[in-house]
């Protein structure tokens, strides 16, 4: 008999499953914001594309919701979002873009997460300082790491009987040696529409000649003879040679043009990232063995310039609705099966050192990876990247910009850097 | 009097009031729902801007108030009087440039030519092309290395003008320009199909020649629709962002660093929310005085 009384418990129980419904749903579906859409061609949406496929298999009922945006988008959109407090549940970030985040405060630390993994699990990853607030406690783990370092055509330098440089000297020479008709000696675009290779090489190669950079408040110490050493050698590479082995309108084009110069077979000398090799391989059709990657060079030879890592990294935002299902998430991208299927799917350096004991990366087709993974663990940087690290990039680009176009010469570029950044900075 | 308030207040006046009142509820019905959303989409971020200009910025949070300061850092130590010098050179290079090749070719086009149709269109299609695209297809197009005048430029001994500091600017306002000038041709084109023929007869009588006619008769009937076309294009160069981003970044040697560029950079590179801001509202200053100067110069055209 139906009563009064059962069909309010009835309807009352209703109520409650329908409020209960969407939470469920909620707890089982999982946001991600990505620089790549699954869906699209490139090989690190199809190592993306790959590491959804098998977490949804091992997670059955969780659905992953991608949502891909240009990835200098990534990080503005997350401090937006932040404030009005609809962030998703995991949010990928390029590493020098990570320290604005912990600054603001709109990600949360995995140090807690990570002490639920076996200390063998939590000492195999890698740990960027970028990744890391001043206490140590971690904010990001990457998902995908590159070593920057000088792409050359190995074919054209042994035309001329050169070595891979180790000095800039040597460099310098084998530029000079190797190009002529349209192909060009080096690239190093400092542009600001794209500061981060060339500015990034200047790092490394003033941290390698034993240059300061940065004071220990952060203020800039940019006019330090190292410094000025080597933007007099970019400086004579440009006006200092007839031909120059970088002429000005390279010198001062995007990066994207520099690879594109590379690709079109016309550069013999390419400052760029590891992960850059499948690309350069397939669009410049050159045979493997004529594209070589070697350590940025120094003036001394048995010490060259520290290797800056790089990485793509995986957040959990503050205010994510998931974050445990968020955190498994996370474990799964950078388990040690993952980071071999995204070495093998798209060149990826590691995140794991346990992942290079897979047989792939005794292949040849490995080489690359091998390389960057040997350069960064022989020869790690040591350096505070600043919490704005784009506003250091391109107050430098501006610099050798200014220097190049003889505005001024090298110390007085150092010299009004210093001005600029000091201006610019945070903190 | 009673029999005045009597006609007031009959049936007839009564329904003309109702009417009234229909209409003016009609009216607020479309007009209110409308202010809002342009108050929502326009006015609040402005007012946004605006507030954010006179505080301190953490990232996207107010910091403090600070008056005039932003400002008065912008143009004292800031590069704003550099931001604003290449402003105005690239949007007068683009006026320049676009005004009267856009008036050119709708005179040509407005004669009776064979392929009118196919010309209109043809004319017409940078206007439909995306800022990026063309940024893009500009850049390929002065590349002196990889780009279809390599060899040409290699010849003159030229590099890529995008990578001189001296001529950047000048390669930008090109492509600029190359995009603004169909929105001016199509404003005339329109303008032209309302002249008078009867006028244009009258003037040919009067033994004018093809010069003086468009000069005394035919720009002084089109002025107001290519002064519209002169706001648009002036507001469009001034709030341009996607073409000098895709083309030089603002580089080399800050020679294209545009004011909208800067905006972009300071929000969405540095973080600097203040300092985007208040360029944001500089900007905004600008293009309100460059519209006044229009209106004034449109208001002061012979009936």
């Amino acid at each position: 008999m139906i009563t009064r009384r059962s069909v309010a418990f009835g309807g009352g129980a209703g109520a409650f499953a329908m409020a209960a419904r969407p939470a469920i749903a909620e707890a089982r579906a999982i946001e991600v914001w990505s620089l790549e859409s699954p869906g699209d061609g490139n090989v690190v949406a199809r190592a993306i594309a790959h590491v959804v496929k098998g977490f949804e298999a091992v997670h059955p009922g969780v659905e992953l919701k991608i949502t891909s945006m240009p990835w200098q988008q990534l990080s503005p959109t997350l401090l937006r979002a932040s404030r009005a407090r609809r962030v998703p549940d995991v949010a990928m970030f390029y590493s020098p873009d990570l320290p604005v985040q912990i600054d603001a405060r709109t990600v949360m630390p995995l140090t807690g997460f990570m002490t639920d993994w076996p200390e063998d699990k939590r000492a195999d990853i890698l740990r960027l300082r970028q990744a890391q607030d001043a206490a140590g406690v971690i904010y990001g783990l990457p998902w995908q790491v590159r070593t920057s370092g000088l792409f050359y055509r190995a074919d054209l330098l042994e035309k001329v009987g050169r070595q891979p440089p180790r000095t800039l000297a040597e460099w310098s020479d084998a530029a000079a040696a190797a190009q002529g008709g349209d192909v060009v000696g080096m690239a190093l675009g400092f542009n600001p529409g794209a500061a981060s290779v060339a500015a990034g090489w200047f790092l490394t190669t003033q941290l390698g000649l034993g240059a300061g950079v940065l004071k220990a408040d952060g203020s800039p110490d940019f006019a330090s003879p190292q410094a000025e050493r080597i933007v007099q050698w970019v400086f004579e590479q440009v006006h200092g040679r007839n031909p120059p082995t970088l002429p000005l309108d390279v010198a001062l084009q995007d990066g994207e043009k520099e690879h594109d110069l590379f690709s079109a077979r016309r550069l013999v000398f390419l400052p760029s990232s590891s992960d850059r090799h499948p690309r350069l391989l397939a669009q410049s059709g050159l045979p493997f063995e004529a594209i070589g990657m070697t350590r940025y060079p120094t003036d001394d030879a048995a010490v060259p310039a520290p290797a800056l890592v790089q990485s793509w990294n995986l957040t959990i935002p503050i205010g994510a609705k998931s974050p445990d299902l968020a955190w498994e998430f996370i474990d799964h991208w950078t388990s040690t099966a993952e980071q071999v299927e995204g070495c093998r799917i798209a060149g990826f350096v590691p995140a794991r050192r346990s992942a290079l004991q897979d047989p792939f990366f005794d292949a040849p087709q490995a080489r690359i990876i091998r390389f960057a993974t040997e350069y960064a663990a022989d020869h790690p940087m040591h350096f505070d990247f600043p919490v704005n690290t784009s506003a250091l990039y391109d107050t430098w680009v501006r610099m050798f910009g200014r220097v190049l176009n003889q505005e001024l010469d090298a110390r007085g570029g150092l010299q009004w850097a210093e001005a600029d950044y000091a201006q610019r900075r945070r903190g | 009097m009673n029999a005045v308030a009597a006609t007031l207040g009959g049936p007839a006046s009564r329904a003309a009031r109702r009417r009234r009142r229909s209409e003016a509820a009609g009216t607020a019905a479309m007009f209110y729902p409308a202010f809002a959303l342009v108050a929502a989409v326009s006015f609040f971020p402005l007012f946004y801007a605006i507030r954010q200009s006179l505080h301190r910025a953490d990232y996207l949070e107010l910091g403090g108030f600070v008056g005039l300061r932003n400002f008065i850092t912008l143009f004292a130590t800031g590069g704003g009087l550099h931001f604003l010098s290449v402003s105005l050179l690239f949007v007068a290079g683009t006026l320049a440039l676009a005004v009267p090749l856009g008036i050119g070719l709708a005179l040509l086009l407005a004669r009776p030519i064979r392929f009118r149709t196919a010309f209109r269109l043809v004319l017409a299609f940078p206007w439909v092309v995306s800022e990026l695209v063309t940024g893009y297809l500009w850049m390929w197009f002065y590349d002196g290395r990889l780009g279809p005048l390599a060899d040409l430029f290699s010849r003159f001994g030229l590099a890529n003008p995008l990578s001189d500091p001296h001529t950047a600017l000048a390669g930008v306002v090109l492509a600029s320009s190359w995009r603004a000038y169909p929105l001016v041709m199509i404003f005339t084109l329109a303008a032209l199909q309302t002249v008078p023929v009867d006028v244009q007869e009258a003037a040919r009588l009067d033994t004018l020649n093809e010069w003086q006619r468009l000069r005394y008769v035919t720009l002084p009937l089109i002025r107001s629709s290519v002064l519209v076309a002169l706001v648009l294009t002036t507001l469009h160069s001034f709030n341009s962002v996607t073409l000098v981003l895709a083309m030089t970044g603002g580089g080399p040697v800050g020679a294209t660093d545009v004011l909208g560029m800067r905006v972009f950079s300071e929000a969405f590179q540095f973080y600097r929310m203040d300092v985007a801001c208040t360029i944001a509202v500089v900007i905004f200053g600008l293009n309100i005085l460059a519209s006044a100067a229009f209106i004034r110069v449109l208001r002061g055209q012979p009936e």
